[in-house]
C-alpha cells in the first residue's frame, strides 16, 4: 500500500516536472513562417566592455538573432579581458562545459580538446555547401586542421609591421631601413638626437622584434621561428647570434624599464612620443587615432615599415564548434557561416582592422580611405617576397614565458646567452611532456 | 555523561562547517592526490604514472629546488618580520594611547587593499624610469643606489618581498586582543611591585603570549607558502628564476600543460605545509598551554 503511495507521488512529481520544463521552454514562429522551437546556442566571447571590437561583435551577433529571430538563438556569456578569457575558457574545456561556439585562445588548449574529441570536425559541413568553402583561404583551413579534419573556419590572418614617429625619423635624419644594419644605424641616429629608439617591452612587442632577428639571422633562426613541430631544441648559432642582439636592443635603445615593462608601457611611450618606433599589428591604428590614448593628430605623424628583408604574416586559429547535439550543431554552423562570411569578414577587416582570410575579400575604396596604415602594409606584404611567422604562434607558450622572463637577467649580465638557451630547453622539455 | 553530551553538541556545532569543507575543499584535494600520480595535460583523461611526476620535479626539475629554497626564506623572512612587527603593534595599540584606533586602521589597510593592486603599485614604484624609489634615492642625492630593483637578480628577491613583508596588521590585530585579554590585575601587581611598563611586557605579558605568537607564526608561514600575486605579478618568478616560488611554479607547470607535474609540486607544497605548522606546534605548544 506504501509501496503504491509512494509510486503515486513519484509519478506526480515527475509530471509537474515535465509540465513546468514544457511550459519553459520558447515556442515561436520562425522567420521563414514554419514554426518550431528556437535554439539557443552559448558564445562565451572576450569581445565584449571595453575591447575595440566590442562594438562590432555586438552588432553581428545581434544580425545573426535577427536574421533567424525564433529559429536560433546565440546567447554571448560575456568574459571582459583577454587573459580572463583565455582561462576561462581553457576551464571551460578541461573541465568538458565545452561550449557551443568556441573561440580559440591558444593552440595548445585547442589542439588538446581535438584530442579529447570535444570540437566537432567541419569536414561534411563545408562540402555540403561548396560555396561556403570557396570562400576560405586553403591555408586558413590547412592550419585549423587535424589529421585531414577541419575543425575552425578562419576569419582573419595576422601581418605585422613595426610602426615610427615621422616627426622623430625627420629631426634624426632617417628613414625606414631596408637592411638590418641600416636598422641599427636608424638607432644610433635616434639615440644621438636624445630619442628613444624602440618602445620596448618583454611580452608582445619583444617576441614580434625578437622573431625578425631570429628570422632573418639565418637558415637556422628562420626554421625555429617557423618551426611546424613545436621546437625544444633552440642551442644554435643563430639563436646565440639573435640574443645577443636583442640585448643590445634592450641595451642600447630601449628605456632601462623596457626588461620589465608591459605592453602598455610600451604603446604609451610610442604614442606620446618618446620612442620612436613600435612593433605591432595594424589593430593598433585604431587606438592612434583614439583621443584617450594618443595625442589629436598622431594617426599622421605614424608611418608603417615592415622589418628588414621580411613581412610577418600568419594564420589564425578560427571558429569552431564544441556543441553536442545535431540542432545545436546546425544552429553553431549557422553562426559559424555567418560570422566568417566574406561581408563579415570585410567589415571586420574595415572596423577593428583585421586583414581578413577569405579570397573573396579585397581591400575596398572605403577602407583605403579610413585604414591608410592597412593599405601600406598591404602593399608592403604583396612586395615582399619572405614571409614568417612569430614566436608566439610556433613556441610552447611556456618557452616563450621563459624567454621573456630571462630577459631581465640577460641584458643585466646575470645571465648568460647559454643560460636563455638552458631554460628555454628546460621548459620546452617540461611543456613536451 | 556530560563529556559525552558535550561531544555531541561540539560534533552539531562542527556539523555546518564540516559540510562546506568536505564539498568544497575534500573533492579538489583528493583531485590533487590522484592526479600528482597521473600523466595530465587537463583536458585529455588523466593516466597513471606512479612516482614518475615526483621523480622528474626532485631530480631533473632546475626550477623546483630554487623554488623551495625561496620558499623556505620567504617563511622564515615572514616569520621573523610579521611576527616581531605584529607584536610590537600589537603592545603599541594595547597602551591605547590618544588615537590608537586610526593607528589600528591605518595598519590594517594594506591588509583590505587588493594584493593585485599593491602590486601594481610596487610595480610603478620599482620603475627604473619613473618610479618612486629611484626619484627619492635621487633627490636625497643617493644617485649611485638607484637601480633597476626587478630586472636584477641580486635586488629582485628583496624588492619582491619588500612588497607584503611589512603588513602586519592582521597580525598586529590577533596580538591586540590576546594582549588585552590577559587580566590587568596582573600587570598592576608588577606595576606596584616597581617594575616599568616594559618590563611588564616583557616578564609578565609576553610569556602569557605563547600560543598567540605560535598562531601568528604558523599564519604567516602559511600565507609565505601560498604566496602567489605578489611574485607573478612583479616578476612572474624572474629574473631567470631568482623570485620562483613552489606557488608560481605551480601555475607555470600547469601552464605548460603539465598539470599532472603541477599536481605533484601542488601536493608537496602542501606537505611542506604541514611540516612547517607541525614544527611550530611542536616548538611553541605544549599540551598542558
Amino acid at each position: 500500500m506504501r509501496k503504491t503511495n509512494l509510486k503515486k507521488k513519484v509519478v506526480s512529481l515527475v509530471s509537474v516536472m515535465v509540465i513546468a520544463v514544457l511550459s519553459l521552454t520558447s515556442c515561436g514562429v520562425n522567420k521563414d513562417g514554419t514554426e518550431g522551437r528556437e535554439v539557443t546556442i552559448r558564445v562565451p566571447s572576450g569581445l565584449v566592455g571595453t575591447h575595440p571590437s566590442a562594438p562590432y561583435f555586438a552588432a553581428d551577433v545581434e544580425a545573426f538573432n535577427e536574421q533567424y529571430k525564433g529559429k536560433y538563438k546565440a546567447v554571448v556569456e560575456e568574459i571582459p579581458g583577454d587573459a580572463n578569457f583565455a582561462e576561462k575558457m581553457n576551464v571551460m574545456l578541461t573541465s568538458g562545459d565545452v561550449p557551443d561556439v568556441i573561440f580559440p585562445t591558444g593552440m595548445d588548449y585547442f589542439e588538446k580538446s581535438i584530442k579529447a574529441g570535444r570540437v566537432v570536425a567541419l569536414n561534411e559541413y563545408l562540402d555540403a555547401d561548396p560555396e561556403w568553402k570557396s570562400s576560405i583561404s586553403e591555408v586558413g583551413l590547412e592550419y585549423n586542421s587535424r589529421d585531414g579534419k577541419v575543425y575552425a573556419i578562419p576569419r582573419d590572418r595576422g601581418i605585422l609591421c613595426y610602426y615610427y614617429n615621422k616627426d622623430l625619423y625627420k629631426k634624426a635624419g632617417i628613414k625606414p631601413a631596408e637592411t638590418w644594419d641600416e636598422f641599427w644605424s636608424n638607432c644610433d641616429k635616434l639615440k644621438e638626437k636624445g630619442i628613444t629608439p624602440i618602445a620596448l617591452e618583454p611580452s608582445w612587442v619583444g617576441n614580434i622584434f625578437f622573431s625578425a632577428i631570429l628570422a632573418s639571422s639565418g637558415e637556422d633562426g628562420y626554421a625555429l621561428v617557423n618551426a611546424k613541430e613545436k621546437p625544444t631544441k633552440f642551442n644554435n648559432e643563430d639563436m646565440l647570434n639573435a640574443l645577443k642582439k636583442l640585448k643590445d636592443m634592450y641595451e642600447k635603445y630601449a628605456d632601462a624599464g623596457a626588461v620589465v615593462a608591459k605592453y602598455e608601457n610600451a604603446a604609451n611611450q610610442f604614442m606620446n612620443s618618446r620612442a620612436a618606433m613600435v612593433a605591432n599589428g595594424i589593430w593598433m591604428t585604431n587606438d592612434f587615432s583614439d583621443p584617450n590614448k594618443a595625442p589629436e593628430g598622431f594617426m599622421d605623424k605614424v608611418g608603417v615599415a615592415t622589418f628588414p628583408g621580411l613581412v610577418f604574416s600568419y594564420n589564425n586559429l578560427g571558429i569552431g564548434i564544441g556543441a553536442k547535439t545535431p540542432e545545436k550543431i546546425e544552429a553553431a554552423l549557422a553562426f559559424v557561416k555567418f560570422m566568417t562570411s566574406p561581408e563579415k569578414q570585410a567589415s571586420y577587416m574595415d572596423t577593428v582592422g583585421e586583414f581578413a582570410d577569405s579570397p573573396k575579400v579585397e581591400i575596398s575604396e572605403k577602407l583605403m580611405k579610413n585604414k591608410p596604415h592597412m593599405v601600406e602594409l598591404w602593399n608592403i606584404y604583396n612586395k615582399t617576397e619572405v614571409k614568417s611567422n612569430i614566436i608566439g604562434n610556433t613556441w610552447y607558450p611556456a618557452v616563450i614565458e621563459a624567454l621573456q622572463t630571462a630577459i631581465p637577467g640577460f641584458v643585466s649580465g646575470s645571465m648568460s646567452a647559454q643560460d636563455v638557451i638552458d631554460s628555454m630547453e628546460a621548459a620546452a622539455t617540461k611543456a613536451s611532456k | 555523561m556530560a563529556k559525552k553530551k558535550d561531544s555531541l553538541w561540539i560534533f552539531l556545532f562542527l556539523l555546518p562547517c564540516l559540510i562546506f569543507i568536505l564539498a568544497f575543499s575534500a573533492f579538489p584535494i583528493i583531485v590533487t592526490i590522484v592526479t600528482a600520480f597521473c600523466k595530465w595535460d587537463g583536458v585529455t583523461t588523466p593516466v597513471f604514472c606512479g612516482l614518475k611526476n615526483f621523480k622528474f620535479t626532485f631530480l631533473e626539475d632546475a626550477d623546483f629546488s630554487i623554488a623551495m629554497i625561496n620558499t623556505l626564506k620567504w617563511v622564515v623572512i615572514q616569520i621573523v618580520v610579521q611576527t616581531s612587527l605584529g607584536l610590537i603593534a600589537g603592545f603599541i595599540m594595547s597602551r591605547e594611547f590618544k588615537g590608537w584606533k586610526i593607528y589600528r586602521t591605518l595598519i590594517m589597510i594594506p591588509n583590505i587593499i587588493q594584493s593585485a593592486a599593491l602590486a601594481t603599485m610596487f610595480y610603478y614604484i620599482y620603475n627604473p624610469d619613473m618610479g618612486l624609489l629611484n626619484a627619492i634615492l635621487g633627490k636625497l642625492a643617493l644617485s649611485e643606489l638607484q637601480s633597476n630593483w626587478l630586472a636584477y637578480d641580486t635586488t629582485a628577491f628583496w624588492a619582491v618581498t619588500c612588497s607584503w613583508i611589512f603588513y602586519c596588521g592582521t597580525v598586529g590585530v590577533i596580538f591586540y586582543s590576546a594582549i588585552v585579554g590577559i587580566p590587568q590585575s596582573e600587570r598592576e601587581s608588577a606595576l606596584l611591585d616597581g617594575c616599568t611598563k616594559f618590563q611588564t611586557d616583557v616578564y609578565i605579558v609576553l610569556p602569557q603570549l605563547k600560543a598567540t605568537i605560535a598562531t601568528n607564526m604558523i599564519l604567516s608561514a602559511v600565507t609565505a607558502i601560498n604566496m602567489f600575486d605578489f611574485i607573478y605579478m612583479l616578476t612572474k618568478g624572474g629574473p631567470g628564476n631568482s623570485t620562483m616560488s613552489l606557488a608560481v611554479l605551480v601555475y607555470k607547470t600547469a601552464l605548460a600543460g603539465n598539470y599532472g607535474g603541477a599536481m605533484s609540486i601542488g601536493l608537496i607544497q602542501a606537505v611542506l605545509g604541514v611540516i612547517v605548522v607541525g614544527v611550530i606546534n611542536k616548538l611553541l605548544i605544549r599540551e598542558d598551554d
